[in-house]
């Protein structure tokens, strides 16, 4: 199991790059993150100076999505009591099962 | 990448999104907030991070409205993994998933359905699906045991997926001699 203070950090380096911009729309959004790992960014110059490994990065805008529930549903496999820590136990139950997928 | 072992050859991956309050857009900064500008609605998009260990950090911009539910969160799952499979040309063996402990984006039946699915196609030989641990020690106790019975779940139903297919001559049925 990774430790949350992993994201945490990545996250609160990216919270700091956009503490010190501004933005309008979400695009001008992602140039800002996605400018920040970029070859002429002075981080990146500063981390090929020093010869640590790079740093990839990406960022798009998610506009859309499949719609992985429909498609997940055809397995018929029903999870339940996957947030249950009341109970002290994880309960698993499976109402029907078709593997003919 | 496939010459090492089933147990370590795996892709971690890690989902969380940042906080919305710093993403009210429009974002200004060194202006003072006049009374107006404060009670002026501003929609909070949505920034959230997919990070496949020693690959890729990815973060995905979506507006308010948008979703944030499980199929979000498949969605960047699969972004990443088909960005690895483009430029490996491959999968590794296992896939492990940690996400929070919420039921509305990864803790539940789609995304572990999902898995099933792609553990189940032969897509990945085992997957996983864990919480992140800081911040929620209260958790810890119950989910060490989800994490093994979501494996050892994954396997029994792959073997019963395929003795399934066996009876019924299906795709995954293997041939018989007479």
């Amino acid at each position: 199991m990774q430790g949350h203070e992993d994201i945490d950090q990545c996250f609160s380096v990216q919270a700091a790059l956009i503490a010190r911009h501004t933005f309008d729309n979400p695009t001008e959004l992602i140039q800002i993150l996605d400018g920040s790992t970029r070859p002429e960014d002075p981080a990146e110059r500063q981390r090929a100076w020093q010869k640590v490994g790079k740093v990839h990065s990406e960022a798009f805008k998610l506009d859309e999505a499949a719609d992985w529930k429909h498609w997940v549903s055809m397995l018929g496999v029903r999870v339940k009591g996957l947030r249950a820590p009341e109970h002290g136990s994880v309960l698993w139950a499976f109402s029907r099962w078709r593997p003919n997928i | 990448m496939m010459n090492s072992s089933i147990a370590i050859n795996l892709a971690c991956i890690m989902q969380d999104a940042m906080d919305q309050a710093k993403f009210k857009c429009p974002r200004v900064r060194g202006q003072p907030m006049s009374k107006l500008w404060t009670k002026l609605y501003r929609p909070r998009l949505h920034v959230s991070g997919t990070w496949l260990h020693g690959r890729c950090f990815y973060l995905s911009v979506s507006d308010e409205d948008f979703c944030k539910d499980a199929v979000g969160e498949i969605e960047q799952l699969c972004r990443a993994l088909d960005d690895l499979y483009c430029q490996h040309g491959t999968l590794p063996f296992g896939l492990s998933c940690h996400a929070d402990n919420t039921y509305r984006e990864f803790k539940n039946r789609h995304c572990i359905g999902f898995l099933v699915l792609i553990t189940a196609l032969g897509i990945f030989r085992w997957t996983s699906a864990s919480f992140l641990r800081g911040g929620h020690s209260d958790l810890i106790k119950p989910f060490r045991t989800a994490v093994v019975k979501i494996y050892f779940l994954h396997v029994a139903i792959v073997h019963r997926f395929c003795s399934f297919s066996d009876q019924c001559g299906g795709p995954h049925a293997r041939p018989r001699r007479h």
